[in-house]
């Protein structure tokens, strides 16, 4: 039988030297924006009850789910993802705290794939939950949180894209017993199939022929607002364009795109959603929006809104660019004698100083030292010999 | 640029056909010997691959739209687009039988062959009803004559192979057409262009 013991499952991938300090300098810029606003970080176990999942607004579909048994036997799943046990935290640990409460994450999840399409099934997440925040200056913190972590990881190579669930939401809600396959059809942009169950519709379909095909720049807001004038959805037009003008004040307008027929994978978004796509990269870096619903899994009716951005996705992006300056100067240092060099000395704090890595060299012979500071690419080479004094080599 | 990936073949030829009509210089499509990438008027770069490949290519980002049947993108169901219809390729997914036979007889477990199980699989769980699943890769109208399946589910045409072998059409699983897709970002940011080749090739999105 063959043995896995040096390979990873499919979907998993270990981290070695630059990727991880890329990893964690990424990390480290986004955690800084997110302590900045006052967001605290929240740990929660990477297993979880079955349970939690199983049913209601939160839910995952088994497939997906990397799943185990207890000692007792009871059904124990590796989180999916972060929102919902924040939410089982929340309802057990933190129901009498003041609202709203600023929280952010920086944990995997497990999630299966189908194997071969390159995505991973566990992601190092990063996100935010804003529980117990509503309306209009919630929304834009969100989305100002969200906008400018992006430009913490990419600069201005990036755009974001927003939606309301409450203009397709209220348009698929008057479909009776079309909805599911007319949400199905909108969250795959599959026109063919949007036009047919359109054309079973009369009036109702054509404001879903057109809403569809309404994704762009800021000017298809005017044309949402003549399609919808008479919808009970004109509202959530305007929501978005108060929305766009608060970006506007930060300066944040330029990397932003609207679609007006988001319908994201889970069913538990209530209002404004939003992701992040990187030109050239086929999924999306960060996705997020309000779910003001998804607390009632635990009877609880408090809103929440927050998002989540997917770091595997951006450190493939990270690392196609050029990160030199991450790596700093090294340099060996070698002792002839037997005696060890001590790490406070005055040479060592020198070379600090300059903005050095100090390592020792552990072998017995200068040339073995030489030769191993040209494999680990180390520009210094300084030997301490047995009267004390030392000579430099450069590599 | 645009890059559009082609499933080499019919949907190649017709495609082509389409291309022609609106005006497009294809020589360079219709003479391309052996390359795999052919660039035209600096504004198109078409490559020619195999259906699933089509969509992985499209999937991943690294062509923004193409041409591929509705049949490839129901097995492999990948996050891509299906922005329109296209008037060619039309066939159907139809669940045949021996002659005469009745599948659904009995109690015994029935046995399906076929070169889509993703489709056949999903067909069987929307009706609720257990099968097992043969995976062939050639003719799958052997397996019921050599009886290794009780039925198959098949792309069918004119359906004179399945009468030749002495099959018949129960049931229709799917109507399948050729399909132009886009990958979900490119249709985002190169929306102008792909609006402006749909127009080209008469496509109303």
């Amino acid at each position: 039988m063959k043995r896995y013991d040096k390979i990873t499952p499919e979907g998993t991938m270990d981290y070695l030297f630059k990727e991880c300090k890329i990893r964690r300098n990424a990390e480290n810029r986004v955690r800084n924006l997110f302590e900045d606003y006052g967001y605290d970080e929240v740990m929660t176990t990477s297993l979880e009850f079955y349970d939690v999942f199983s049913e209601g607004v939160g839910r995952v579909s088994q497939n997906e789910l990397y799943t185990l048994t207890d000692g007792s036997g009871r059904l124990i799943t590796m989180r999916p993802d972060s929102t919902k046990p924040i939410a089982r935290l929340f309802a057990s640990r933190l129901k009498d705290f003041v609202l709203p409460i600023k929280l952010y994450y920086s944990q995997p999840v497990f999630k299966r794939n189908l194997s071969f399409n390159r995505k991973s099934d566990e992601i190092l997440q990063m996100g935010i939950e804003l529980i117990g925040g509503t309306g209009f200056k919630s929304d834009l913190e969100i989305l100002i949180l969200g906008i400018k972590s992006m430009k913490e990881l990419f600069g201005n190579d990036f755009f974001v894209e927003i939606g309301h669930m409450g203009i397709i939401g209220s348009i698929l809600n008057s479909f009776g017993p079309f909805k599911e396959n007319a949400k199905s059809a909108i969250s795959k942009k599959n026109f063919p199939e949007i036009d047919l169950i359109a054309s079973k519709l009369g009036e109702k379909g054509k404001i879903l022929k057109e809403i569809s095909r309404l994704f762009g720049g800021k000017e298809i807001l005017s044309q949402a607002k003549s399609i919808l004038k008479d919808n009970e959805s004109f509202s959530a037009v305007l929501e978005l364009e108060k929305l766009y003008q608060g970006l506007m004040n930060e300066g944040l307008q330029d990397n932003i795109l609207f679609d007006l027929s988001i319908v994201n994978d889970y069913q538990y978004y209530t209002g404004l959603v939003f992701r992040c796509f990187v030109d050239g990269v086929g999924t999306e870096v960060m996705s997020g929006g309000r779910y003001d619903s998804l607390y009632g899994d635990y009877g609880l009716n408090i809103p929440a809104i927050g998002f989540a951005i997917n770091f595997n996705e951006a450190l493939e992006i990270l690392s196609k660019k050029e990160i030199d300056d991450l790596d700093r100067k090294k340099a060996v240092i070698f002792s002839t004698s037997n005696t060890p060099v001590n790490f406070d000395s005055p040479m060592i704090i020198d070379l600090k100083e300059k903005g050095y890595r100090c390592i020792f060299s552990l072998c017995d012979s200068l040339e073995d030292t030489l030769n191993w500071a040209e494999a680990i690419k180390a520009k210094l080479v300084i030997s301490i010999e047995k009267n004390g004094e030392t000579k430099e080599f450069t590599v | 640029m645009l890059n559009i990936a082609l499933t080499k073949g019919r949907l190649e030829e017709k495609t082509i056909e389409l291309l022609e009509k609106a005006g497009i210089k294809c020589s360079g499509l219709v003479d391309k010997g052996r390359k795999l990438v052919v660039e035209i008027d600096g504004i198109y770069r078409f490559i020619f691959a195999k259906a699933c490949d089509v969509v992985t290519y499209v999937e991943r980002g690294v062509s923004d739209i193409g041409v591929v049947g509705k049949d490839t993108l129901m097995e492999m169901k990948r996050p891509v687009n299906e922005i329109a219809a296209l008037p060619f390729g039309r066939c159907r997914f139809a669940l045949a039988v021996l002659k005469g036979r009745n599948f659904y007889s009995g109690y015994s477990l029935k046995t399906v062959a076929t070169k889509y199980p993703e489709v056949t699989k999903e067909y069987f769980e929307t009706k609720d009803y257990p099968i097992e699943i043969v995976k062939i890769e050639g003719s799958v109208e052997l397996a019921p004559i050599l009886n290794l399946a009780d039925g198959i589910v098949d792309i069918v045409e004119t359906g004179s192979t399945l009468k030749e072998n002495g099959l018949e059409v129960i049931e229709t699983v799917e109507e399948i057409s050729a399909r132009l897709i886009s990958n979900p970002v490119s249709l985002k940011t190169k929306k102008q262009e792909i609006m402006n080749f749909c127009k080209k090739i008469s496509v109303n999105l």
